[in-house]
């Protein structure tokens, strides 16, 4: 039952991330995706309820390239951009895990550098897997690295000043909401 | 002075020993001759030279430089790399290996003092980090300019699991062969 809070949890800060992201993006046309906090909401939700909410991240990840894709999505090209998406960071989380670069499945005592470090590194892997896919299949209509670079550092950007403010600011928001009684 | 002068000449001949290899290798294995242009659109499945710079820059650190310098202009003059990019690979060769171990290390994961403390798995990560750095700034690099002759999806898919598997392989025989003749302990 918890598993499943979380998941909706998980699923619902991915989505509406995405929205923001999507809303701002139609806003500054060029601009699209250099600041996608998506990538921060995904990152966050992993630290945050573990593994387990690789279903609600997944979700709302498909969800964004059927609804949000500017290219013609078919369902192999969601399934494998969206798991992509989602594992990648798991992946980067165990190799950390194994490599003792830094335990994020346990975030006592985490250091917030290491947090950052995966960020990158996660960004940096995401872009250039996805990429590999999109590339071979999808005509764009920039240039390559145009497209790369905008998913880099869209991603680095947002994963970056989403943690950051959730970091500094989720919790004093929390204790507000608390008071008013909303939860 | 003097220091300066020895770390850069081992850091040029380290890294000429991995060019040396990296090219003998890929030309025994695709039958072509070793001189003469290189195409930089596909890569190489064992890229040794990016684990060199490597080596070379957590060894010797800034007394090496010049040595780095002057053989990745060498080697970009060698393989005949075209003006527009001739600059930027020289200078993404010897950059990449320092931002990526600076990495490590401001952000506290690795220290990276020296190969021989650290152990097989966080090499592994450290290759992992500087070949995601190396691919995707050649790449950048490499599709701003107009003339490509080859798919994103090639050149990225020979460059990472080449950077990958040729820096792993370059560091773990350096630190084998540091092991056997007890180089670098004081």
């Amino acid at each position: 039952m918890n598993i499943l809070k979380n998941n909706i949890n998980a699923f619902l800060l991915v989505f509406v991330s995405i929205l923001v992201s999507v809303f701002f993006g139609a806003l500054i046309e060029n601009f699209k995706s250099l600041i996608f906090l998506a990538f921060g909401a995904k990152i966050l939700a992993l630290l945050l309820w573990g593994v387990y909410v690789i279903p609600g991240i997944f979700l709302a990840k498909a969800m964004q390239y059927v609804f949000f894709a500017n290219f013609d999505p078919n369902v192999e090209m969601v399934v494998s951009l969206a798991a992509i998406a989602t594992l990648t960071p798991v992946l980067m989380m165990t190799m950390m895990k194994i490599s003792k670069a830094g335990n994020l499945f346990n975030l006592e005592n985490i250091n917030f550098r290491h947090i950052i470090f995966f960020i990158i590194i996660t960004a940096m892997l995401s872009a250039i897997l996805k990429h590999m896919y999109m590339l071979s299949d999808i005509d764009f209509a920039h240039n390559a690295a145009v497209v790369m670079l905008e998913a880099l550092f869209g991603q680095l950007f947002g994963g970056l000043l989403f943690v950051y403010v959730a970091s500094k600011y989720a919790q004093p928001i929390h204790q507000i909401i608390k008071k008013l009684k909303f939860v | 002075m003097s220091k300066y002068l020895l770390a850069s000449l081992n850091s040029f001949f380290i890294i000429f020993f991995a060019y040396f290899a990296f090219l003998s290798i890929t030309s025994w294995q695709e039958s072509i001759e070793l001189t003469g242009e290189i195409d930089i659109s596909i890569g190489s499945y064992l890229y040794l030279p990016l684990g060199a710079y490597a080596f070379c820059w957590v060894v010797y650190g800034k007394q090496g430089f010049p040595g780095q310098l002057l053989i990745s202009i060498l080697m970009s003059l060698y393989w005949e790399l075209d003006s527009n990019i001739f600059i930027q690979f020289t200078l993404i060769n010897i950059f990449g290996p320092v931002v990526a171990i600076a990495i490590f290390r401001v952000l506290e994961v690795y220290k990276f003092k020296d190969f021989k403390s650290e152990t097989s798995i966080a090499i592994l990560f450290l290759c992992i980090v500087l070949a995601l750095l190396n691919t995707l700034s050649k790449f950048l690099v490499y599709f701003m300019t107009e003339n490509q002759t080859t798919s994103a999806f090639d050149f990225l898919a020979t460059y990472l699991p080449g950077d990958i598997i040729g820096s792993f392989v370059f560091i773990i025989f350096a630190k084998f062969m540091m092991k056997i003749f007890h180089l670098g302990s004081q």
